[in-house]
């Protein structure tokens, strides 16, 4: 179910009261189960076979591995383990993509190969429950964790509910033992996690919901536009996944805090980076933390030989997977291989950059720095037009027709949409306010600590975030339906 | 634990009174008509979907019926993706608050192509993508019943029956009213930079007027047609009486008042619909069923095009007032010139 749900406002409080009241060797239980009830709430049954085949043979995999003897039973394990894992991903994930393509192929080739189209599976959590399995097992086969016997916490580390579909994905080192921390009521965990899931719920509901509203206008329709609007739709789409995702990812620390669970903070302001190396430092942290850790750290060290040639090539390696990761589609793979080559190109000409700042004696100067996160941002936005675009076509297209001469054309097309009826008006004083609010937070957190404030400011705050988004969450039936008029 | 939870409850309880608060003076829909009519009796009632909302103009319906000065009043109640349920427990609430329920007050109601929706009580009562329509008529009585006939799914059953319990649950979205009222107040000042063409639409009962609603509402109808020929089933006369049309009449009835249908115009993208063998058949057994009934259907004087249909569901707007006035006149010639409605109105 999803957080922004009714269910979930109910499941919520009921899961929570459950858990406090039990005794505490019943609470892994208790979230267990209710992670299974999340789960199954999706209506597709076999996602939590898939669940369990990824639990059982994780944990089975993880016990053998260590008490593996030799070394070389050591790797076929691992490679056993890895190898079941990613099996189960290309199923569920990507064997409509490969026989697809598989299909294209043969025809390019003028082979007759009969290739029956492939069913395609409801994924959702997949991808992140079988990174969190492969990191498990390759932190045992690096002896850097020992494995979990008790089945019950090993598959609520796997399952727990508020990080199961979307992440973060979590280490077994940082999850499993709060897991097994014994249980007390924390006030402070209580009222933040509960203002963290309402910000998170704000900033999904009023601002990303309403965002999709323009792009969505814009992107399902990019032949009817060319210029401004395009360029204005696809920054729009660059602060709406992040809203979006950002948002989810609050409701889900928010959620996990009400049980003392601190999961790994996924975003930290990242279009303030400095650069697209900086970009992945702060974006979908707990991600890029997996991707360097057991992709690029290891291709790295494989082709070392290759000085920065090798470094390049992980990085561009590394990013194709995390393209492929993201989505079974060619535009998901040239977002993740256009990352990968901005980063590359950086290991080449970073040296010489920071020469030249030195030498210009610009290194520290503030305009260089917005500078930066101005280049940088444009640089992800552009690489968004290949994750957004519903085919490679509309993305091509995008990308040709982004800067046009004609600008006073493009601004009377942004005009009409912003304001050609009344919900676009409507919307677009709505969004402007909601971002004010976002943007004043971020410039007030350090100064305005909340929790050292009046009971009158504070309760003030817990408001107006909460009425704002009951009264201003967009709704795909606001475009036809006014109760009013 | 204690503290906190008294505080989250206490926190909770203000949001909701203040969101009461706001709901009382703010209504929505049939609040609203349910707040004016205490005060301003209607005689004539318009329900039904966007179509009615767009092509009766209550003022020009009130002034074609009645004589200048005339205490008549007309409300036109259309609205987008609303079902006969909602119509049905909005009339309700209009009947109870008023001081003689719906004595001497004309129902009228849309029959596309002499069909009128013959939904049943066991079927969906509200959209699916719109539960809060249901949220704004239904009673908190009404909920068991809900339970048992309505055929959605669980999760719409759970906001309808939050909404009805909670306006905190109710109101989602609804600061969207406020800011539009605020918007037309001032947009008189506003410079509009707009080159977009005025487009001959209204947006009465959330109907869409810009480019891109217009497309989109377009693509639906065009869907919608291809399904509605393609999935069409005959009315089971056995049913007949399951039916919420039948449930309105008799509501109408027993408070009073009287339900009229008329025929609504339709583009020729849905009008082809109605030419299949399935909808002809309908047609004669719909007609069998308001004779039964005794529910007259009018038939309006007046051609239309599918030039009319700018978005190919709604009268344009430079043509409501001519459709209003028609339909006024089908009223009169029909069912007054026989005196029949004039002895029931006094």
């Amino acid at each position: 179910m999803p957080f922004n749900s009714l269910k979930y406002f109910l499941f919520l409080p009921v899961v929570y009261l459950v858990f406090y009241f039990v005794s505490e060797r019943a609470r892994w239980s208790v979230l267990l189960a209710a992670s299974l009830l999340f789960y199954a709430a999706l209506n597709v049954p076999y996602l939590l076979v898939v669940l369990l085949l990824v639990t059982i043979t994780t944990y089975s995999f993880g016990i053998w591995l260590y008490q593996a003897g030799t070394s070389k039973t050591k790797r076929a394990l691992i490679w056993g383990g890895i190898g079941v894992n990613l099996l189960i991903l290309i199923v569920m994930k990507y064997l409509p993509f490969l026989s697809e393509n598989l299909k294209t192929l043969s025809a390019l080739l003028s082979l007759d190969a009969k290739i029956q189209p492939v069913k395609i599976f409801v994924a959702i959590g997949v991808s992140y429950y079988v990174f969190q399995a492969i990191s498990y097992l390759v932190d045992i086969y690096l002896e850097i964790e020992k494995p979990e016997r008790h089945f019950g916490y090993f598959a609520l580390y796997l399952a727990f509910f508020p990080k199961l579909l979307q992440g973060p994905i979590e280490r077994s080192g940082d999850l499993i033992p709060q897991l097994k921390t014994r249980y007390e009521f924390n006030y402070d965990n209580m009222r933040f996690g509960m203002l963290l899931f309402t910000w998170g719920l704000f900033k999904k509901v009023v601002i990303a919901d309403r965002l999709g509203l323009y792009v969505d206008t814009v992107y399902n329709d990019v032949l009817a536009f060319s210029g401004l609007p395009l360029l204005l739709a696809t920054y729009a789409y660059a602060f709406q996944i992040y809203m979006d995702f950002s948002g989810y990812t609050d409701m889900a620390l928010g959620s996990a805090r009400l049980f003392n669970i601190n999961l790994t903070q996924n975003f930290k302001s990242p279009y303030f980076a400095t650069s697209v190396i900086d970009f992945w430092r702060r974006w979908h942290i707990s991600f890029s933390r997996w991707i360097l850790d057991y992709i690029f750290k290891p291709l790295q060290m494989q082709w070392r030989n290759w000085k920065n040639l090798g470094t390049a090539a992980a990085l561009i390696a590394t990013f194709l997977v995390s393209g492929i990761w993201h989505g079974a589609s060619w535009g998901f793979v040239i977002w993740g291989g256009l990352h990968g080559l901005y980063m590359a190109c950086s290991v080449f000409y970073k040296p010489y950059q920071k020469k030249l700042h030195k030498e210009l004696g610009i290194e520290k100067i503030r305009l260089l720095n917005v500078w930066q996160i101005f280049v940088t941002f444009n640089l992800v936005s552009f690489a968004w037009v290949f994750f957004r675009a519903n085919s490679l076509n509309d993305a091509f297209y995008v990308v040709q027709n982004l800067i046009t001469r004609s600008i006073f054309g493009g601004m009377a097309n942004v005009v009409n949409m912003l304001s050609g009826s009344d919900m676009s008006l409507q919307n677009s004083i709505i969004l402007c306010v909601s971002l004010g609010m976002i943007l004043l937070a971020a410039l007030l957190r350090n100064k305005v600590r909340l929790f050292t404030r009046p009971v009158w400011f504070r309760w003030g705050v817990y408001f107006l975030v909460t009425i704002w988004t009951l009264l201003f969450q967009a709704d795909d039936l606001a475009n036809f339906l006014y109760l009013r008029f | 634990m204690k503290v906190f939870s008294a505080k989250l409850i206490l926190l909770f309880l203000s949001i909701e009174m203040l969101l009461r608060v706001w709901s009382s003076l703010v209504p929505c829909w049939y609040r609203q008509a349910v707040h004016d009519v205490r005060t301003d009796p209607v005689t004539y009632i318009f329900i039904g979907s966007s179509r009615v909302a767009s092509s009766i103009i209550p003022t020009e319906f009130t002034q074609a019926m009645g004589e200048a000065n005339s205490p008549d009043r007309t409300i036109n109640m259309g609205m987008g993706y609303s079902t006969l349920v909602e119509h049905f427990f909005g009339l309700r609430r209009i009947a109870a608050a008023m001081p003689d329920g719906l004595k001497g007050v004309t129902v009228f109601l849309e029959a596309p192509e002499g069909i009128p929706d013959m939904a049943i009580w066991r079927g969906d009562w509200s959209f699916r993508k719109n539960p809060y329509l249901l949220v704004n008529t239904i009673g908190l009585s009404d909920l068991r019943s809900f339970w048992a006939r309505d055929s959605s799914k669980f999760d719409l059953k759970l906001t309808v029956t939050a909404g009805t319990l909670s306006e905190a649950i109710a109101n989602q979205g609804n600061g969207r009213i406020l800011v539009v009222d605020i918007m037309r107040k001032i947009k008189a000042r506003i410079r509009t930079w707009t080159t977009q063409k005025k487009t001959d639409l209204s947006t009465s009962g959330g109907i869409r007027a810009d480019e891109a609603g217009i497309q989109n509402a377009r693509r639906l109808a065009v869907s919608l047609a291809a399904n509605e020929m393609k999935y069409a089933r005959i009315i089971k006369r056995q049913s007949a009486d399951e039916t919420v049309l039948k449930s309105i009449n008799d509501l109408v009835n027993t408070e009073g008042g009287r339900l009229i249908l008329y025929q609504m115009p339709l583009n020729s993208v849905q009008k082809q619909v109605y030419t299949t063998a399935i909808f002809r058949e309908n047609r004669v057994i719909a007609h069998d069923l308001l004779k039964t009934w005794a529910i007259p259907i009018l038939s309006p004087n007046m051609e239309t095009n599918d030039d009319d249909f700018p978005d190919y569901w709604h009268l344009r707007k430079s043509r409501s007032s001519e459709f209003t006035r028609s339909l006024a006149q089908a009223y009169i010639d029909t069912l007054m010139v026989s005196g029949k409605e004039t002895s029931d109105r006094e």
